[in-house]
């Protein structure tokens, strides 16, 4: 299988006020072509400072060790200029906040004919290429809309504009940073909906950021767990979901709402807090949060190990193979 | 747009008119005898009273009040208590020096402090932005008559390049310009400084946005972002804050065009409130109060021309 996206041994560290902070650790990850990948985690888990490696969006500031492949080319062994020319063409993205995403004083359409200045064509081309995609990701009255501003649409229709934005480039890459996070649920639904039915229209592959398992199992193929900068668990959505190997991963599963069967008066909770990438525990960095530590977790990280289809770091996948 | 602009004309006209009101009770509360200026310390008690009279001096606040607001509607803003001349004529003839002054001072302010703000951008607290920086605040700290005196000394009176008095030669336009380069230069340059620092921050700000990040997402180069999608928007606020400030100027004005012994509404409010002569102090007045709402009014189009979250119907 052809990887659109090879992430090999990255690390991401902002400059601290005090100190290096090391947000992101060692991340091994790939994504295959055609595939969309869930890329799951808390608030501070490092899925946005990883996206933002992979856009080449981070600050100045901040340095990145490994290396990150998109489409066989080295980002960070380009030049910046080779980077750039990458994003709104090989790279495209969606973000999180439809409200803020698009500038406030430009017409929709001016807005998606900038968007594709990489691309060959005449004006009018563009124009008409970018009213044809608002109608595919279910825009109606296109032809208004294009004439309109951001403040005259509501949030789940700027949000479809953004993605017929990024979809309009015919990126290798897609990705998708907390889509529907700012949504409500049926707005949520329907832009999922329009992701899954518009994969086609992507020449690649897409990483759809979320710290919702129910979205990552209605639209992905793939699924990656982040926990406090690491990559816990990896591996198809069918097998995480079915069994969940990593703690974390199953906890986070028997926090998604619509996975628990008996009603109660409280939703579950994984007890503790993400530590800070500044004072990290020692062994697992699971550990202080998790149920099923033993002394071996708290002085030992454990190494991410194949397990089944899934990859896993987590010290009961040794243990059990050892068992067995 | 065109309810906006409807609703725009009809706000200025409320503050026209609560300013005038103002400005009228203001004037009349200065002390001094403008009958007894106007004819001498010599001059009879009963010449006074006919002076008076013939006035309107002579009645009360109210009903002055009442007929000059009857006469500004018709275009009348009175006599000239010392020359007899209809006030207006007197304010029209003095009202194209000082805009002129005014608006090449402002532009040039413009035109220099824009590109500074932005060139501070670039890198934000490295050795160019303060430079600039340091330059904004030594010309904002300058007060505009300081800088007039010192231009005058150096490029008048030493360096005899420049013409030091008056606004030149009525038909000669070449003549008209060297006499304006020194007032307007005095007149701006605090601008320049001021405007630099406005749309510095008002630039910074913009940058962080999150659309700007889309654009950036996009490989649109900096350059273009930041002067074709983020200066717009950072103008905004720039915009308002020179209308406002365009009354300011006007002031800054009066006392450049004392020193530059220029004629325009400056000196002929200075001349008017030394003698007294209230119609001519009220009529220049007025019509600075007119300009400053006209000004006002023409940036608040300016903004809704830019953010069409302004000229929204609401």
């Amino acid at each position: 299988m052809e990887d659109v996206v090879k992430i090999e041994n990255v690390s991401i560290t902002y400059a601290g006020d005090k100190e290096p902070v090391p947000a992101v650790r060692d991340i091994d990850l790939a994504v295959g072509r055609e595939r969309i990948l869930g890329l799951v985690g808390e608030s501070g888990s490092g899925k946005s400072s990883l996206v933002g490696a992979m856009l080449s969006l981070l600050p100045a500031s901040s340095r990145i060790d490994g290396h990150i492949l998109i489409d066989g080319a080295d980002l960070y062994g380009l030049t910046p200029k080779e980077r750039r020319a990458m994003r709104g063409r090989t790279v495209a993205t969606v973000s999180q906040d439809p409200f803020t995403a698009l500038n406030p004083v430009v017409s929709i359409g001016r807005q998606l004919l900038e968007f594709q200045h990489r691309l060959a064509g005449s004006r009018r081309e563009k124009l008409e290429n970018a009213k044809k995609m608002l109608e595919q990701v279910g825009i109606a009255d296109a032809d208004v809309r294009m004439k309109q501003y951001p403040h005259q649409l509501s949030g789940g229709l700027r949000q479809r504009v953004a993605i017929a934005a990024a979809l309009l480039v015919r990126p290798r890459l897609l990705i998708a940073d907390e889509p529907t996070t700012a949504l409500d649920a049926t707005t949520e639904a329907e832009v999922i909906e329009i992701i899954r039915d518009m994969r086609g229209a992507v020449d690649g592959s897409i990483v759809f950021v979320t710290h919702d398992m129910g979205v990552v199992s209605r639209l992905c193929d793939d699924v990656a767990v982040m926990y406090a900068g690491e990559l816990v668990e990896s591996g198809p959505v069918a097998e995480v979901m079915e069994r969940p190997r990593h703690p974390y991963t199953a906890a986070l599963l028997a926090c998604d709402p619509s996975r628990i069967k008996t009603t109660s008066g409280d939703l579950p909770t994984i007890p503790g807090t993400v530590p800070k990438p500044t004072d990290l525990p020692p062994g697992c960095i699971f550990s202080p949060r998790c149920p099923k530590v033993f002394a071996r977790c708290r002085r030992e990280a454990p190494a991410l190990t194949a397990a089944g289809p899934s990859r896993v770091a987590c010290h009961l996948i040794e243990e059990a193979d050892a068992a067995a | 747009m065109l309810s906006f602009t409807l609703r725009q004309i009809l706000l200025s006209i409320c503050v026209l008119v609560s300013a005038i009101t103002i400005i009228f009770c203001l004037i009349y509360l200065v002390p001094g005898d403008p009958a007894t200026i106007a004819l001498g310390p010599r001059a009879s008690e009963a010449q006074k009273v006919a002076f008076r009279q013939e006035m309107g001096l002579d009645q009360s606040l109210l009903v002055q009040g009442w007929h000059f607001a009857g006469n500004v509607l018709r275009g009348d803003l009175g006599t000239d208590l010392l020359t007899r001349q209809p006030v207006l004529q007197l304010v029209m003839s003095a009202l194209p020096h000082t805009a002129i002054l005014a608006l090449t001072g402002l532009g040039w302010a413009v035109i220099l402090g824009i590109p500074l703000g932005c060139l501070s951008t670039i890198k934000p607290n490295g050795w160019l932005d303060r430079l600039i920086g340091l330059f904004s605040t030594s010309v904002i700290a300058m007060p505009a008559f300081l800088l007039a005196i010192y231009a005058l000394i150096i490029f008048s009176v030493t360096l005899r390049w420049l013409p030091a008095m008056g606004a030149g030669d009525g038909g000669d336009l070449g003549d008209r310009l060297m006499h304006l380069i020194l007032p307007a230069l005095a007149v701006g340059l605090a601008w320049v400084g001021y405007i630099a620092r406005l749309v510095r921050a008002s630039l910074l700000e913009t940058l962080q946005e999150n659309h700007v990040r889309t654009y950036r997402a996009f490989g649109i180069s900096n350059f273009r972002i930041a002067l074709r999608f983020a200066l717009p928007i950072a103008m905004i606020p720039v915009v308002a804050v020179i209308g406002v400030g365009l009354g300011n100027l006007l002031s800054g004005a009066v006392l450049v065009e004392v020193v530059f012994a220029r004629p325009g509404l400056g000196s002929l409010a200075q001349d008017a409130v030394v003698q007294r002569n209230f119609p001519v102090l009220l009529g220049t007045v007025v019509v600075t109060t007119a300009l400053y709402v006209i000004a006002n009014f023409t940036t608040d189009m300016i903004a809704a021309l830019i953010d069409p979250r302004i000229r929204k119907e609401s």
